[in-house]
């Protein structure tokens, strides 16, 4: 466990080196000794580096890192493949014959050789080059998401590294099940969830200093109760949604992950209705940042499952009759 | 005997899962919650109190000082989620007893020592007398008076919404031993036996047609001073430290009736459509998100820390969970929550859900503590500033 002091430090070095986006995140946070850090404290290491990437409105292929260390195949490729939010948890690519028609999102440009991707079932490893990519667009274009649309040559999968699907996984023991697609999900949704908090505190702060500084009739905004009791309950609402995602990295199931990962997203919903509603028409300009968080939240949101997707599934389960699971809170 | 330390909260879970699973058939009785009157709901949880005291459970968690086996608010926090766990009830009584019973043991270890057991227990039921007529979400313009006459406090005036008031044995209240506008620098805690002559107290019956609530007047009642639950005048204290069990425990406690609630609420429904599953699962979340956030707050009481007024947000966050489950419910169950007589639990239980956003500080007011000490945010003008 990490203290909160070490905690403190860290965050400030994440900060920093967020401030210049590396294009290499994977080597930036290898310089700064991220294999040890993760080992010390892998909850806390990861909830910082991704309420921080959220805080800065970053973007880099740290999700990615946090997949393929899941899945174990760290030393075979270091990108994902990730599915269309249109698809939700996946898969990002189907067998056709002899062909794989793949559709996903990537995180920044391909330039590694290699990247993970959902098969069907299964978890694959495919060759990038060649593989062309387009700009997401949409809601939030400064996330600089890509848009992979394709239909490739079967013959483009490195077979040893596919996992499930008939395949080995790579550095699996015998005997051991490996690690497979529900688990990378899991892991990458404990991270969005941070993320779209480190966001949506963001824009709490952003409001709490408008309303501070703003002033009409005679006194500043932040004193009146209705702006006031709005913020109050955005920053309710994040202290809820932060609580559930430490308790996801202790319960560590994937409904656990899926909840948290909801509970984010609504929270930040919230969040930002109210934070736009109390920055009046300079919440709305382009020049006043409240807007990239809005984007940027709800593009989150949207990866790997929407919060209201994330609660269809667990209702429509809990309809069939799950009892409802306690998240195991430590 | 075996102390705390040697059973953690772990093996404890595990020993009383398997006692209750064992048990699972003599304790179906407390599987129903829906009793048809607040007295029987009462009674069934004062038994349902009594076996798990005798048989050791309920005494975790409660000091030895107080007839309890040691450990702390985390084992009484593991009971209340195992019960939930197996379908069955918390008593009733349980949710005053967390609120209180801290408090008592900090600020009156001798009449904790004396009377606490008997009141975890089931033996005995007390109240929170704290609300007045002139006196709600602003408490601390309490007028209900007690004034010193020899080893007596003389008590008059007017206490209401007191929940299980009328079956109590005993009242928990704030009464004011200073000036009338001495506000929260002149009111004392003090624990008034309900039996002493010149108590009078009178149901209340909530909009659900739940006789849950009393009002309770007090006619120069004689309260023996060694009832004082702190110092003279101390009270304000004693009621900041008791609303930080009522955000934390109380909260975690309500969870695990929510939870039971989305279980028999998914149990009944029929429908499949996406938009039922919607709505139930976000019910669902804002129960997970409430487990999380005062289980964190709990494991901060059971350490001893004061909790403050980030604690304001998981009193927002049980109004949330409440409403929107019960909401929920009301919309799923559509029409028999309208006009079927056997729906009578559900309405109760929205009507219940109402009160989550008004008792114990309202919406409103978690939110000002929040914006003012949490968030930092500019003072209401005009508004006078907490002392
Ligand atoms: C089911 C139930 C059980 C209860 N059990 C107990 C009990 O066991 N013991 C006990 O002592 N009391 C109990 N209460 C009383 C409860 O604590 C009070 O209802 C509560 O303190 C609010 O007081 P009030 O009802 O007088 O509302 P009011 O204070 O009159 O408030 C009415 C409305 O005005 C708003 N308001 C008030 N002041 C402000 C402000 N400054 N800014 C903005 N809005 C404001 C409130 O938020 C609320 O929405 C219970 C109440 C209920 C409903």
């Amino acid at each position: 466990m990490m203290d909160e002091e070490t905690l403190g430090l860290l965050r400030g070095s994440l900060r920093q080196l967020l401030t210049t986006p590396p294009a290499d995140i994977a080597a930036a946070l290898a310089d700064l000794g991220w294999a040890e850090v993760l080992a010390e404290d892998e909850p806390a290491a990861t909830t910082a580096l991704f309420e921080e990437q959220g805080d800065t409105l970053t973007t880099t292929a740290a999700l990615d890192g946090v997949a393929v260390g899941t899945l174990g195949l760290g030393s075979v490729t270091s990108r994902v493949i990730w599915p269309h939010p249109a698809d939700g948890t996946g898969p990002a690519a189907l067998r056709d014959g002899g062909r794989i028609r793949l559709r996903g999102i990537v995180l920044s440009a391909l330039t590694d050789e290699t990247a993970v991707v959902p098969l069907g079932d299964a978890v694959a490893v495919v060759r990038t080059g060649g593989l062309s990519t387009r700009p997401l667009g949409g809601l939030d274009p400064d996330a600089g998401w890509l848009l992979v649309d394709a239909a490739i040559d079967a013959d483009t999968l490195i077979d040893a590294a596919i996992h499930g699907d008939g395949g080995v996984g790579v550095g699996v023991g015998v005997g051991e099940s490996p690690p497979g697609w529900e688990d990378a999900v899991a892991a990458a949704r404990r991270a969005l969830a941070s993320e779209i908090l480190g966001v949506s505190r963001r824009a709490l702060i952003v409001a709490g200093d408008h309303v501070r500084s703003r002033k009409q009739f005679g006194r500043a905004i932040g004193s009146y109760q209705s702006v006031r009791h709005r913020l109050a309950e955005g920053h309710a609402a994040v202290v809820g949604a932060t609580a559930l995602t430490a308790s996801a990295w202790v319960d560590g199931t994937p409904w656990a992950a899926a909840t948290a990962k909801a509970v984010a997203g609504w929270a930040h919903a919230d969040v930002v209705r109210h934070a736009m509603q109390v920055c009046g028409g300079m919440g709305l300009s382009e020049e006043f940042p409240l807007h990239r968080l809005v984007r940027r939240g709800y593009l989150l949101d949207s990866l790997l499952g929407s919060a209201r997707m994330i609660a269809r599934e667990q209702g429509g389960e809990l309809l069939a009759g799950l009892d409802p699971p306690g998240i195991v809170v430590g | 005997m075996l102390t705390a330390e040697d059973l953690s909260t772990e093996d404890y879970r595990a020993g009383l899962r398997s006692w209750l699973i064992e048990r699972q058939s003599a304790l179906a009785p407390y599987r129903s919650t829906h009793a048809a009157t607040h007295a029987e709901l009462v009674t069934l949880g004062r038994q349902l109190a009594r076996e798990l005291w005798d048989a050791d459970w309920k005494r975790w968690g409660w000091p030895r000082d107080a007839g309890g086996l040691g450990g702390g608010p985390l084992h009484r926090a593991v009971l209340y989620d195992e019960l939930g766990g197996q379908g069955l009830l918390l008593p009733e009584t349980d949710y005053v007893a967390e609120v209180l019973g801290d408090a008592t043991i900090r600020f009156a270890p001798e009449i904790a020592r004396k009377l606490l057991a008997d009141f975890v227990s089931g033996r005995e039921i007390w109240a929170q007398g704290f609300s007045e007529p002139e006196a709600g979400s602003d408490l601390a313009s309490l007028r209900t008076r007690a004034v010193r006459d020899g080893d007596d406090y003389v008590v008059s005036g007017q206490k209401i919404w007191t929940s299980n008031g009328y079956l109590a044995d005993r009242l928990f209240t704030l009464v004011r031993t200073g000036t009338p506008d001495s506000r929260h620098r002149g009111i004392s805690a003090l624990l008034i036996d309900t039996d002493i002559p010149g108590v009078t107290i009178r149901p209340l019956t909530y909009a659900s047609g739940l006789d849950e609530m009393a009002e309770c007047f007090f006619d120069d009642v004689r309260v023996p001073a060694d009832r004082l639950i702190g110092a003279e005048n101390a009270g304000w204290g004693v009621a900041m430290f008791l609303l930080q069990f009522e955000r934390g425990m109380y909260a975690w406690m309500r969870h695990v009736w929510l939870r039971g609630r989305i279980r028999e609420l998914a149990a009944q429904v029929k429908a499949t459509d996406t938009a039922s599953a919607e709505a139930l699962g976000r019910a669902y979340q804002t129960v997970c998100a409430l487990r999380a956030r005062s289980a964190a707050t709990v494991r901060r009481l059971a350490a001893g820390e004061m909790v403050g007024p980030e604690a304001s947000a998981d009193k927002v966050l049980l109004a949330t969970a409440e409403q929107t489950t019960l909401d929920t419910a009301r919309q799923l169950l559509f029409p028999a929550f309208e006009t079927d007589p056997a729906a009578e639990g559900w309405r109760s239980d929205w009507w219940y859900t109402r009160a989550a956003s008004v008792y114990g500080g309202s919406g409103e007011v978690q939110r000002t503590i929040l914006a003012d000490r949490v968030l930092h945010l500019p003072a209401e003008d005009g508004r006078e500033r907490k002392g």
